[in-house]
């Protein structure tokens, strides 16, 4: 958890949003505990946790929909008290939103622009500008309701930057789209953020491209921070003490027995037995996060063994080594 | 990237102007709101050519068909208002919209009033179009005029109240379903009483509703001004006969309006806090103590709302009562008429003077009452004078020995025919069982001709033009977007 003395005490770029021990109560009903983290310009942090962890509900109070219970957070030095002046320095793409109905590309985004205070002409030019930034300039008159989701969406990122904010809140942008959809957006917010230096707080479930193309991370767990960090920082602090190597049932009984020799194993078992290809669970000592290299070291003189005994390595995953596996450490039930 | 400065956006444009520029856009753009005024024209269109035409219906007096144009013309401007409101803030959160225009910097207030002046936007259109029915059937500029403004003003606080009551159930509304029956709801329950037998609507009940119920108030006043020749002031006068019967429908609009903009709207929120959807569903499972107590409360207010009407009438009558039991006996008074015979046409008006004279010398006469007396010769039946004339009785506080004290009175010739028009003057009597003997005047012989202005030769080419320009305007505004869009196939 971040605390505000970690947050003064910080070097680089004054912060562009400072959150401290945000709460959201509904009837009794936690919906966020103590939510605390700091965002610098220009980076992308993560928004990660399962369903009902709170992500949104937090999205919402920094967004300005919802009045926090408890605690306050700042953008650009603004504080949560002035919802009106937020968000004029904010875009926000929300999760599962509409269009309406019967406007096309470029009068849906010179509306918002006039709602940003632009004059028509400006918002206008600045409506086709965004346009040719997500890639819509052939769509630009044609009515939304015919864009396709990929396209909608970029529409709505386009939106986000009517007013040039410093910061987006993204929820759920990629949701519903296929891989490649997904993936040219992601690669679309990364080239915003580094071009335009904007700070971007993203909601998702694909962990693999958060860990891509994040800076930061915070996890969620029931309404709680269970980490807050960066991406780096947040998975080198996991314990990470399993491997798991995919080999042909052949070789099954030959693999324990070479494995189960190497100093630093504990215990090598074997899933899904009835397939031709079988996955060895690999459970090695517990070792001091601070002792990185030996970790790493033990994991090799697996593979390495295998290779020294003809065994045809498959596949070889180290738990704990992606973002996915620690998300899904720390939001377990066992923590 | 401009970073976040410490001072406000100064806008080019007022974010109330926004949002309404963009419902309006998405009312009027593609001509949504011509598309619906559409079937209102042909309806006005088709009314007005069988109130010409049709043997029976061409009876019915002029202003009478004026009043029915009036009276359509406020259904339909209530009924669009209405609907518009109740899908403006719900609609937008049951499409997702919402939340994209919450974020944006623009107070909910500016949101509400937008949205609001949107629901209004087709009013000015329906109000156009009924203009153009009412110059048709009505039988002077003087009528013409007087139902445009009596429409204009008071129909406009109706649709004020409408779109307002609309807007502020899709506030509290999840869902357009929820908002709309809710609406719905309320527009039917008003109308209730005109499905009430003819004595519930003329009895306290009756009278009590048409004065709490905003609709029934406008359109007693418009009836009375239009079509009896009341004056507002005289319906609108809280010591006379008629009572305020605005108050209504101004205490509403001013509450409704209040409740829209005087309140702070921090519960404007993505979702409402106070669902009328769920609320309702939770109603209907309220235990039967509750409801009890409930139609109890309602009963009791209706009973208290009748008696304190019951007993605002009861003052008048015995005031009556008292001056004529303080005033002198009756002496020798005699009215008479200024003329014998007169010949209009439907629709026209003229006026005539009584002289009423005290012949006693010597005693001074007793307070006075003159009222008008209409026999249609053709039937031999007695015609009601309300109709007919703005003023059916005059009084008269008392004349000295030998004054003539001398009354005007107005006659529109509401139907063709032969009448005799007559006024009886008679002293109030002097105490709560006494009499005294009315006197009466000579008769003016009225014959009214029909009035052949209104003929299907000339309402035709109108009823027929109107939702022809109508439906041009449609398609029109229709084609305009047709070039404004660039027409593809839906991507998937």
């Amino acid at each position: 958890m971040v605390r505000s003395e970690h947050l003064e005490t910080s070097n680089g770029p004054p912060y562009l949003l400072v959150a401290e021990n945000l709460q959201k109560t509904y009837d009794n009903k936690v919906a966020l505990k103590s939510l605390s983290f700091a965002l610098r310009p220009g980076r992308i942090m993560g928004f990660l946790g399962p369903n009902g962890a709170g992500k949104t509900t937090a999205i919402r109070i920094l967004t300005t929909i919802l009045q926090p219970t408890a605690g306050s957070f700042s953008i650009g030095g603004i504080s949560h008290n002035e919802p009106d002046r937020i968000r004029e320095v904010i875009g926000v793409l929300p999760e599962s939103h509409g269009f309406p109905e019967n406007v096309t590309g470029v009068e849906y985004l010179t509306h918002f622009g006039r709602l940003y205070g632009q004059r028509k002409s400006e918002a206008k030019k600045r409506a086709a500008s965004l346009l040719r930034e997500v890639g819509l300039t052939d769509k630009a008159r044609t009515l939304v309701s015919t864009y396709s989701r990929g396209m909608r969406q970029r529409l709505g990122i386009a939106r986000t930057l009517i007013n040039e904010p410093p910061l987006l809140f993204l929820d759920e942008p990629t949701l519903g789209l296929d891989p490649k959809g997904q993936q040219d957006l992601l690669v679309l917010l990364k080239s915003i953020s580094r071009d335009h230096g904007v700070g971007i707080i993203l909601c998702s479930h694909l962990l693999p491209e958060i860990e891509e193309i994040c800076d930061d991370v915070v996890i969620l767990r029931s309404g709680e921070v269970v980490a807050s960090d960066s991406v780096a920082e947040v998975m080198q602090k996991t314990r990470n003490n399993n491997v798991q190597i995919r080999i042909p049932g052949q070789f099954v009984t030959q693999a324990k027995e070479v494995l189960g020799s190497i100093p630093g194993v504990l215990r090598v078992f074997q899933k899904r037995t009835s397939e031709a290809l079988c996955w060895l669970d690999v459970e090695l000592e517990e070792m001091p996060v601070e002792n990185r290299q030996a970790k790493e070291s033990l994991r090799n003189s697996l593979l390495a063994a295998l290779v020294e005994d003809e065994i045809p390595v498959l596949n070889y995953s180290a738990e704990g080594v992606s973002l996915q596996d620690v998300f899904l450490k720390l939001t377990s039930e066992e923590g | 990237m401009a970073a976040a400065e410490n001072k406000s956006v100064r806008r080019a444009t007022p974010g109330w102007i926004v949002v309404a520029s963009q419902e309006l856009s998405a009312l009027w753009r593609g001509g949504k709101i011509p598309a619906l005024c559409i079937p209102f024209s042909i309806v006005l269109s088709f009314m007005s050519y069988l109130l010409a035409t049709n043997q029976e219906l061409s009876l019915t007096p002029p202003k009478e068909m004026v009043y029915l144009i009036l009276q359509i013309t406020i259904a339909v401007g209530l009924l669009v208002s209405l609907i518009i409101g109740a899908n403006a803030i719900s609609g937008e959160r049951e499409s997702g919209t919402f939340e994209s225009l919450l974020v944006a910097p623009v107070g909910r207030r500016q949101i509400i009033l937008g949205k609001f002046l949107a629901a209004l936007s087709p009013w000015p259109f329906i109000l156009a179009i009924s203009a153009v029915y009412i110059g048709l059937l009505a039988p002077n500029a003087q009528i013409f005029w007087l139902a445009l403004l009596l429409v204009g003003v008071l129909g406009t606080v109706l649709v004020i109240i409408s779109a307002g009551f609309g807007l502020i159930v899709s506030i509290y509304s999840n869902s357009n379903r929820s908002s709309l029956s809710v609406s719905l709801v309320v527009l039917l329950l008003s109308l209730v009483e005109t499905q009430l037998p003819q004595g519930g609507q003329s009895g306290n009940v009756g009278r009590l509703f048409k004065r709490v119920n905003p609709i029934e108030s406008i359109l007693q006043v418009t009836e009375k001004v239009l079509i009896n020749n009341r004056t507002i002031a005289e319906m609108n006068n809280p010591s006379g006969p008629e009572g305020f019967w605005l108050l209504s429908p101004l205490v509403l609009m001013v509450v409704v309006l209040g409740l829209l903009f005087a309140v702070k709207h921090s519960h404007l929120g993505l979702h409402a806090q106070f669902d009328l959807g769920a609320r309702l569903k939770r109603l209907r499972s309220l235990r039967r103590g509750r409801s009890l107590t409930l139609m109890i409360i309602f009963v009791l207010f209706v009973a208290s709302m009748f008696m304190l009407t019951g007993s605002s009438l009861t003052p008048q009558a015995l005031a009556l009562d008292n001056a004529a039991k303080q005033s002198n006996l009756s002496g020798p008074v005699r009215i008479s008429i200024d003329r014998r015979y007169e010949k209009t046409k439907t629709g026209d008006e003229f006026d005539f003077k009584t002289p009423v004279k005290n012949t006693d010398t010597r005693q001074q006469s007793g307070p006075l009452v003159v009222a008008m007396n209409i026999i249609n010769l053709g039937s031999g039946q007695p015609v009601d004078p309300e109709d007919w004339s703005p003023k059916r009785t005059q009084s008269i506080n008392s004349l000295k020995p030998g004054q003539t004290s001398e009354l005007t009175w107005t006659i529109e010739s509401i139907l063709k025919g032969n009448y005799l028009i007559y006024l009886v003057v008679t002293n109030k009597p002097g105490g709560s069982t006494s009499t005294t003997q009315p006197v009466s005047s000579s008769a003016i012989h009225l014959t009214v001709k029909p009035f052949t202005r209104l003929n299907p030769g000339g309402i035709l080419p109108l009823a027929i033009s109107t939702p022809t320009a109508l439906t041009a305007v449609w398609l029109g505004l229709m084609s305009r977007r047709r070039r404004e869009v660039e027409w593809t196939s839906v991507s998937r």
